[in-house]
């Protein structure tokens, strides 16, 4: 088997476990719940398993270097990131009632990779720039955070689904079983947290583009659009951040900030490569 | 009039502000990436129309990113982020230095959301378990009542609370850092041609002068490596630095991988073909009377037809022609001559080694066309200030983020049924990590044989 038919199997596996999350949410039975947990960790390992076989395969065209240096490899690891920090969130807040809002992340990831013609699948030997080893650092941090605001902005679509429930039938629902057991601020509050968890490691991803910049070109700031479009993310998100601890915004206010920042990273990592073009345009 | 009836003061340190310039820089920025920077104003003209291209020179869209009205924008940002954290710096210490026994005992056991267990054992003894069994470094303890009722505080990471302060101060010195490399530092870039040197660079912002490097910087040899596809895998070039003639410092630098040198860093960036020039190495090997062998070198850069002089072995030799295609890439057509022989002719391909054996020894030729290697020069003294702000950055962002002060007091009260414990938390954030902290201490105490009144 080769690495792309292991992506191809792990975006089934995330598919699954997308169906026993909403199955597990509709129906509350147990068994199912800890299937999709199951799941979800089978297609993690199938999904690290597929990266490692790249790595080994790009070894063997000798032309070695880890899998993080374009983009159907970063979508791969963005999936697989999605799926890492949102079974750690699982395990903190022991519930699964979040998966079938952050999972369907992973899964569409996966997916597009796996059925994309937009992009080379192919492995390629890494360009003179792409030889450092602040690709890796780069890359990790980068995808983290971007993980973190896939499943922020998931909760908060949740959050807003929910909070138009509740004030349609202005009283809590008390038998509505994709809905209810799990108070919507619960939801606003861990959508919070991944903004913030993902505020600090897009912080990172851009300190780390620029000090690679620095080694490179011997600027840490030109404002590329890829670099520009980062720091709009962040001005984002800052926003929101600011607006919650000054301003007191409510949980959806801070829920649209989080679609908004969402849409804001999506453009800074796909929009950006095949829009506009600039020192990144070798992601695509 | 006080500081803070101060109109222009409560304007700077108001959120509002913050929130507008926050947005307005978000926005603003969209512009130049849509936009493309730094390109002639034909390029603008050809793409966009004369009237929008004297709308852009106007505004300065075609650079805006240094135009007047974006570092202003900039520049209010600093501001409002000075004038917020003088505004609420104070407030902290106030906070952090709060009397926390200042708390009413009755209506802290009472309190239906403060935890309560009950034990058998007196109070004093309740107390040094407590104290051994939290294992904490500092443990106030304060006795309301002679040997039965007593007061327990301790609190964690209060010095969090200036966590947004030290991001704040972390942008400001990282904008520092970018204000001292724009005026103490330059970005430039040089052509160098193999075999030569230079102690200038241009100079990339607006004027293109030439500035003095203060030493020379010599490029020994360019060169490319191919993958086995045909994309480049590497470029390098052989420099070394040389200051009043004298070879100081010598680095193959590639990509990823510049040479630094009194501050100023060449970083490889581009290369070109020069047209009609060679790099041409010529060495020599002689057997010596004692049998060993000897062998010296030397690179030429020339071009067709010039005749070349090899003065140590007397020995010359011009380029007769550079291909039979015209594209002067190869098959070259050498002639050569020495003391010894008849001059001869003989023909090499490029980046190829031919030997020709003469009386007095073995002669070696390789040529190859002539590069010359492309160097970015930077020199930008702020960018340790740059790196400490983003490291202060990270540290603050995590020291605001993930960790909160917690403040947690027992009251411990000998009563007739037995010894109440109660347990409050509070914290300014993090709710549910104050939660699990206290379900710690709970079981904690359910290890030492209490039995649980209510839980939290």
């Amino acid at each position: 088997m080769d690495s792309s038919q292991f992506f191809g199997i792990t975006t089934f596996i995330y598919l699954g476990a997308v169906f026993c999350y909403v199955t597990f949410s509709l129906f509350r039975v147990r068994t199912v719940g800890a299937l999709a947990t199951v799941i979800t960790a089978i297609g993690i390992l199938f999904n690290l398993a597929g990266l490692g076989l790249r790595w080994i395969e790009s070894h063997k065209q000798g032309v070695g270097h880890i899998p993080l240096s374009n983009m159907y490899e970063s979508l791969v690891f963005f999936a697989l990131s999605i799926a890492v920090v949102y079974l750690v969130i699982e395990f903190i807040y022991k519930t699964r009632l979040l998966g079938s809002f952050a999972m369907p992340f992973a899964f569409l990831a996966m997916a597009y990779a796996a059925l994309s013609t937009e992009f080379s699948k192919d492995i390629k030997p890494l360009l003179p720039a792409l030889q450092s080893n602040w690709l890796t650092a780069h890359v990790i941090t980068c995808f983290i955070g971007y993980a973190a605001f896939a499943i922020s902005c998931g909760l908060s679509i949740f959050y807003l689904v929910v909070s138009f429930k509740y004030s349609e039938k202005s009283k809590l629902p008390n038998n509505d079983g994709f809905l209810s057991s799990l108070p919507s601020e619960k939801i606003a509050e861990v959508s919070y947290k991944m903004m913030i968890f993902g505020f600090l490691w897009l912080s990172a991803g851009i300190i780390t583009g620029a000090v690679w910049a620095n080694s490179a070109w011997g600027t840490y700031w030109s404002w590329d659009p890829k670099e520009t479009w980062s720091l709009i993310t962040w001005f984002v998100y800052a926003f929101a951040l600011h607006a919650k601890y000054t301003r007191n915004w409510d949980g959806s206010r801070m829920a649209w900030m989080s679609i908004l920042g969402f849409i804001s990273v999506i453009f800074t990592y796909y929009g950006v490569n095949f829009l506009l073009s600039g020192l990144h345009s070798y992601g695509g | 009039m006080t500081l803070q009836e101060n109109q222009l003061w409560r304007f700077f340190t108001s959120v509002q502000l913050a929130l507008i310039i926050i947005a307005s820089l978000a926005i603003t920025s969209i512009i130049g990436t849509i936009i493309p920077q730094g390109e002639s104003i034909n390029f603008y003209l050809e793409r966009y129309g004369a009237r929008s291209t004297v709308f852009f020179e106007i505004l300065a869209l075609n650079e805006m990113y240094g135009s007047f009205w974006f570092r202003t924008l900039l520049f209010l940002f600093c501001l409002n982020l000075i004038a917020c954290s003088i505004n609420r710096l104070p407030s902290i210490p106030k906070i952090i230095n709060k009397d926390n026994w200042d708390i009413n005992f009755a209506s802290l056991t009472q309190a239906k959301e403060n935890s309560q267990f009950i034990s058998d054992q007196s109070s004093t003894h309740v107390i040094n378990e407590l104290k051994n069994a939290l294992k904490l470094k500092v443990l106030d303890i304060k006795e309301l009542k002679a040997g039965t009722r007593f007061l327990v505080f301790f609190e964690k990471h209060a010095w969090s609370r200036y966590g947004a302060y030290i991001v704040h101060l972390s942008i400001l010195v990282i904008f520092f850092g970018g204000v001292v490399g724009s005026l103490f530092g330059f970005k430039a870039f040089v052509m160098v041609p193999e075999g030569e040197s230079t102690s200038i660079a241009y100079s990339q912002e607006g004027s293109r002068e030439a500035l003095p490097l203060g030493f020379e910087v010599f490029c020994e040899t360019f060169a490319i490596e191919y993958y086995k596809n045909g994309t480049p895998k590497e470029y390098k070039s052989d420099l070394s630095v040389l200051e009043q003639g004298q070879e100081i410092k010598k680095k193959r630098i590639t990509v990823n991988n510049p040479l630094t040198h009194r501050g100023i860093t060449f970083y490889q960036s581009s290369y070109q073909q020069i047209p009609g020039e060679y790099s041409l190495y010529l060495s020599l090997n002689q057997s010596v009377s004692t049998g060993s062998q000897s062998s010296i070198n030397k690179t030429f850069s020339t071009k067709i037809k010039k005749l070349n002089q090899w003065g140590e072995v007397k020995a010359e030799f011009r380029i007769v022609a550079a291909s039979k295609d015209g594209h002067g890439h190869g098959p070259y057509e050498i002639w050569f001559d020495d003391q010894d022989d008849n001059p001869i002719t003989f023909v090499v391909n490029d980046n190829q080694t031919v030997e020709v054996k003469r009386e007095s020894g073995t002669y070696s030729f390789a040529m190859k066309q002539r590069f010359a290697t492309g160097l970015q020069v930077a020199k930008d003294p702020g960018v340790w200030l740059v790196y400490i702000g983003c490291t202060l950055m990270l540290l603050g962002l995590y020291v605001s983020f993930f960790m909160s002060h917690r403040k947690v007091w027992i009251a411990v009260d000998q009563t007739k049924e037995g010894t109440l414990v109660t347990i409050k938390g509070k914290t300014n954030k993090n709710k549910d990590g104050l939660m699990r902290y206290q379900n710690k201490i709970e079981s904690t105490l359910i290890d030492l044989e209490m039995k649980p009144v209510r839980r939290a």
